[in-house]
Formats: structure tokens, C-alpha cells, sequence
């Protein structure tokens, strides 16, 4: 098939290479990659990159500014700054991870249980709107104070906070494909509820979910640095992005590289990842496109 | 006629519309006998596909439902859920009016009948395979074998209503419900699928329920006709009688505005003013405000389906009339 009569037909994302190849064509979504395939490749290739450990406490190397030695300077105890910002990233980017799982499983049950059992919509709606109306960092910290500072409260808290959204993005695709007419057919075709929600709904509300999933995990990364910051995160030895920058911040004048370069960090992982959306956006659902000059 | 497959009784189904209740179907009956070809014929929102959604049992939950369904000897009206699913698709099927989104974009046609064939059926998947290619053989699609794996938007509005009749036929049912099967598609495509439709019935032995509003299709296939205006049926006739000497004014007009290609060019006539609003109909025939022939006593009381001989009945107190007086 030519790239033309590719960009007549409907969009149809179980063709792998012809989706593929219009991705990597989308500028925003290359962009994205690149950014945010960059953070991931340094975090797994963390300990090629650097062979310090980041909780080596070096006190004659305190504050040293970025330089051969230490690429990215040290912090106040003498700590490599570059290996800390990689193995931090592990941190971030795991609990951005399962913060993601997390939503995919519940986004999508309570928002298929929303979208096609209409009785059960109005009670799960209004609950994803009374915890939507809290601001989200907001939300995510009464969580997590209430349960006590742990990585794992941390993926909780943030989970709470973003499923409902999930959730709503899943509803609303469903309300819409359970109208069309193959689901219509395939009920006068005597398919069970599981069967129609299955085959013929989900894999039809997949592309928004998608888009969605890539902007909750920037949101979570986001929020997540912001929890460790407030000291309701991980525990500060496990170095996570936020902690840096919390640490980092009484330092800001004599030493600024202490916060700029895991501020850094989280700008470029959540720049990658909303790039990433908007380029997914796109190519799997061109009716949301908008218009680019 | 042999005992009937399909027998509707008295069928009247309402909606809840503000403080009352729209009837959509008033006191509707009608049957098929098994291998019949029945069309029913009527404007849009003359209750025809709503009866074809009751037969299937997929009206919406807020419908109310009287009368009698039976379809082979078993009424359908307040059976449970459960029990018509496994009616739908193993002894009736339904093809729908719009072949270009009626199949889901994110599988296989192969897929798609496979999985049709092996809802009610366990068979393995080679064999439900096997059955599919026999099947898209069958309604005429070239190739069948590798047209199988073909994603629905590879294929064109009349493949994809093959595919259509295909999934319906999967199990070879007793009763086939075509909703305007051929609407979205251009004429010389609507005439293979009628013949495709027409060799079906003698093949599967399907009794098929056609649903339209083209004269010209019901005159190519159909056995008998039920015309509906305004949720009742006003007439109902073999397919022969309706066109030779209708006995409704409102089929009359229908049969007017259709042209005929036999005949020299003439204006073809209309049927004036619209359909009334169904939250308030005039009191008397429902059609005697846009009926030519309309006297006084037509708007004092509905009349009803008188008989006419020759199976052929029609709802105007002037149709028996007409009838002894041998005038058309």
C-alpha cells in the first residue's frame, strides 16, 4: 500500500508497520522519543556511565563544581551528582511506571463498568468528581501524610489521584463506540456483555488511553518529585529527583548545580513524555489533531 | 400457509416521551411462514425498524412491550435476556443498514465470522476457518481464502455487506432480519444482493424480514408486504396484489412516487403534507389528513384491517367498498 491511500484509510492501529512509520514521520512524537529514550537508556546504563556509588560520602570533594572528575559537581556531603541523578532517575522513573499500571488496570475497569453499565455511571462518576475536585499535588500529599512517607505511598497516593482521570478518558470513549453499529451487531449476533466489552469495545477506546497513559506518567514523575520535595516520598537515602532538589535547595546560592541539574532531569523526562502524548495523539486519533502551521 | 415461523399478535411497543407514552408500534400483526420472503415498506419512523428490533429482542431498555412474538412456537416478548442471546445469532440474525461501519475496524473479517461461527458452536479454530472461507464463498466474495485476513476498511461498502450477511448466516438461522440492507449502496450493487439475499433463502432455507422503503426492491423479491404508516400497518398483501391493485390510499401514493421504467415519463406524484407527530395524532384514520380520497367518516374512527380475500387485508373503511365495485 502507498503512503497516500494510507493516509485515506481510517486509522487503524493494529497495523504495526504502516503505524510505526507515521509515527516516526510526526515531529513531536520523534522529539519525544529522543528525549525521553535518552533518559531511559542513561538510567538503565547507569552504572556504565559512572562508576561512583551516590551514597559515597566524600567530605574533602564537598561542593565541588562540575568538572572532569565529577561531571555534574557534589553535593554538600561530597556525593557524585551525576551518579545521583541516574540512579535517581531508577526511582522516578519506577514509581512513574507503576503509578502507570496502576491506572491502566483501574482506569479502564471502572471506566468500562462506568461507560457500559450505565446504572453503576452515576455513582462511579460522581466519586472520580468529588476526588477530582481536589487539586491533584494537593490530594496526592493528604495521602500520602495520612499513610507515612514510603515509595510505595508515593505510587498510591498518585494513583488515587490520577485513575479517576484515566477513568473518565475510558467512559467517554466507551460511551461513544458502544453506540456504533458493529457493537449493535455484534449483540444481534448474540454476543455476551464480556464478549462486546472485550472484542469489540476496549480495543476500540485503546488510542486515547494511550495518549492518556503517557501524560499521567509525566504527571506522576512531576508529582512525584514534588511529594519527595515535601518529604512525603521515598525515604531522602534512596535518592529520588525531588529529594535532590530538596536537598539541594538550601545550597542554591553557593552551589546551584545541586538543583538545576535534577530540575533538569524532571524538565526533560516530562517534556520527552508530553511530546511523546501529543505525537501519539495525533497519529492514533487524527480527529483530536490540532492544527499545526 | 404452513404453520408460521414467525407470528406477531397484536405487537404494540411504547416509549416513555414526557409525561406519557409514544406508541411506536400500534397493535401490529403479521407472520412468515418459513422460507417467506416478507418485506415491510413505510416511511422513516413508521415503527418498521423498531417492530425488526423486537423480533431480535434489542430494543432499549426503556421500551414497553405488549402483544405476542412467536417465533417457532415460543413468544419472545418478556423472555429474559439471557434466553434471546441465545436466539440472536443462532436462529435469527440481523444485517444492518450500514455495511461501512458495521463491522469493527480492529480485527479481521476472517476474525469477525470465525468468531460468529464459534459463538454458538464449539468447533476448532480450523474448522470454524474452514466455515468462514465456505461462508464468504457462498455470498459471493472472490477469493475467499485470502480475503480473510483483509481488515473491513480493505474492503468496499457491498464486501463489506456480504461479510454482513456472512456473520448472519454463520449458523445457518431460521429467520433473517434485513434492515435497509441495501440503502448505502449504489444500484447495481443493491441488485446482486438481492439475488445473493433471494438464492440464500432456497439455499440456508431463511425466511427473511426486509425492511425498506424502496418499492422497487420489495417488487424484486419480496413474497408479501407489510406496509406500515405511523406505527400500524395499513396494508398487507401478496407482492403481486399490491402492485396490481392496492387497496390503501397510502400505498396507492407510495406506489405513485416510484418511477417505473416500463412507462412514458410522467410527473410522478407525492404524498403531501408529513407524517403527524406521534404525541399527537389526529383523531380517526392517521392518514386522512393527507388522503385525496378522505370523507367525513374517516375522521370519526380508525378503521380497521379489513380482509379482502386473497390474504390481502388493508385499514381504509373504503377498501371493502372499493373492492365489491370491482374499481382499483
Amino acid at each position: 500500500m502507498t503512503s497516500l491511500s494510507d493516509a485515506a484509510a481510517p486509522p487503524r492501529f493494529l497495523r504495526t508497520r504502516a503505524l510505526v512509520r507515521r509515527m516516526f514521520a510526526n515531529r513531536a512524537f520523534m522529539l519525544g522519543f529522543v528525549l525521553f529514550g535518552f533518559i531511559c537508556l542513561a538510567t538503565l546504563l547507569a552504572p556504565l556511565i559512572t562508576r561512583l556509588d551516590p551514597n559515597a560520602l566524600s567530605i574533602r570533594d564537598r561542593f565541588q563544581p562540575p568538572s572532569l572528575q565529577f561531571p555534574l559537581g557534589t553535593d554538600n556531603l561530597g556525593r557524585d551528582m551525576l551518579s545521583r541523578v541516574l540512579y535517581g532517575a531508577r526511582l522516578s522513573l519506577w514509581i512513574g511506571l507503576c503509578v502507570i499500571v496502576l491506572n491502566a488496570v483501574f482506569g479502564v475497569l471502572l471506566g468500562a463498568l462506568a461507560g457500559y453499565y450505565r446504572r453503576l455511571d452515576n455513582i462511579l462518576m460522581r466519586i472520580a468528581d468529588a476526588l477530582m475536585a481536589f487539586p491533584a499535588v494537593l490530594l496526592a500529599i493528604g495521602i500520602a501524610a495520612a499513610l507515612g512517607p514510603s515509595a510505595v505511598t508515593a505510587i498510591i497516593a498518585l494513583a488515587v489521584v490520577y485513575i479517576p482521570r484515566t477513568a473518565r478518558v475510558v467512559r467517554a470513549s466507551i460511551l461513544v463506540v458502544r453506540e456504533l453499529d458493529y457493537v449493535q451487531a455484534a449483540r444481534a449476533a448474540g454476543a455476551t456483555d464480556y464478549r462486546i466489552l472485550m472484542r469489540h469495545i476496549l480495543p476500540n477506546c485503546m488510542a486515547p488511553l494511550i495518549v492518556q497513559l503517557s501524560f499521567v506518567f509525566a504527571y506522576a514523575i512531576l508529582s512525584e518529585a514534588v511529594l519527595s520535595f515535601l518529604g512525603l516520598g521515598a525515604p531522602p537515602t534512596v535518592p529520588s529527583w525531588g529529594i535532590l532538589i530538596s536537598e539541594g535547595r538550601s545550597y542554591l546560592r553557593e552551589a546551584a548545580w545541586l538543583t538545576v541539574v535534577p530540575g533538569l532531569a524532571i524538565a526533560i523526562t516530562v517534556l520527552g513524555l508530553n511530546l511523546l502524548g501529543d505525537g501519539l495523539r495525533d497519529v492514533l486519533d487524527p480527529r483530536m489533531k490540532v492544527e499545526q502551521g | 400457509m404452513s404453520a408460521p415461523l414467525l407470528d406477531i399478535r397484536n405487537l404494540s411497543i411504547g416509549f416513555p416521551a414526557g409525561k406519557g407514552e409514544v406508541l411506536a408500534v400500534n397493535d401490529v400483526n403479521f407472520s412468515v411462514a418459513p422460507r417467506e420472503l416478507v418485506g415491510i415498506v413505510g416511511e422513516s419512523g413508521s415503527g418498521k425498524s423498531v417492530t425488526a428490533l423486537a423480533i431480535i429482542g434489542l430494543l432499549p431498555p426503556n421500551a414497553r412491550v405488549s402483544g405476542e412474538i412467536a417465533f417457532a412456537g415460543r413468544n419472545l416478548v418478556g423472555l429474559p435476556q439471557r434466553q434471546l442471546r441465545g436466539l440472536r445469532g443462532k436462529e435469527m440474525g440481523m444485517i444492518f443498514q450500514e455495511p461501512m461501519t458495521s463491522l469493527n475496524p480492529v480485527f479481521t473479517v476472517g476474525d469477525q465470522i470465525v468468531e460468529a461461527v464459534r459463538a454458538h458452536e464449539h468447533m476448532s479454530l480450523k474448522a470454524a476457518r474452514d466455515r468462514a472461507t465456505e461462508l464468504l464463498d457462498k455470498v459471493g466474495i472472490p477469493s475467499p481464502r485470502r480475503r480473510l485476513d483483509d481488515y473491513p476498511h480493505q474492503m468496499s461498502g457491498g464486501m463489506r455487506q456480504r461479510v454482513m450477511i456472512a456473520i448472519a448466516l454463520s449458523s445457518s438461522p431460521k429467520l433473517l432480519i434485513a434492515d435497509e440492507p441495501t440503502t448505502a449502496l449504489d444500484v447495481t450493487i443493491q441488485a446482486q444482493l438481492l439475488d445473493l439475499l433471494n438464492g440464500l433463502r432456497e439455499d440456508f432455507g431463511t425466511a427473511i424480514v426486509l425492511i425498506t422503503h424502496n418499492m422497487g426492491v420489495m417488487a424484486e423479491i419480496a413474497d408479501r408486504v407489510v406496509v406500515m404508516y405511523c406505527s400500524r400497518v395499513v396494508e398487507e398483501a401478496g407482492i403481486f396484489d399490491l402492485f396490481d391493485r392496492p387497496q390503501h390510499p397510502y400505498t396507492e401514493g407510495l406506489l405513485g412516487s416510484t418511477p417505473d421504467m416500463g412507462e412514458t415519463a410522467h410527473r410522478l406524484t407525492t404524498i403531501r403534507g408529513g407524517m403527524p407527530n406521534p404525541a399527537d395524532l389526529p383523531p380517526g384514520c392517521l392518514f386522512a389528513p393527507r388522503c385525496d380520497k378522505a370523507i367525513a367518516q374517516c375522521t370519526t374512527a380508525q378503521p380497521p384491517l379489513f380482509e379482502l380475500g386473497d390474504g390481502q387485508k388493508a385499514a381504509c373503511i373504503l377498501a371493502p367498498k372499493l373492492q365489491t365495485e370491482g374499481a382499483t
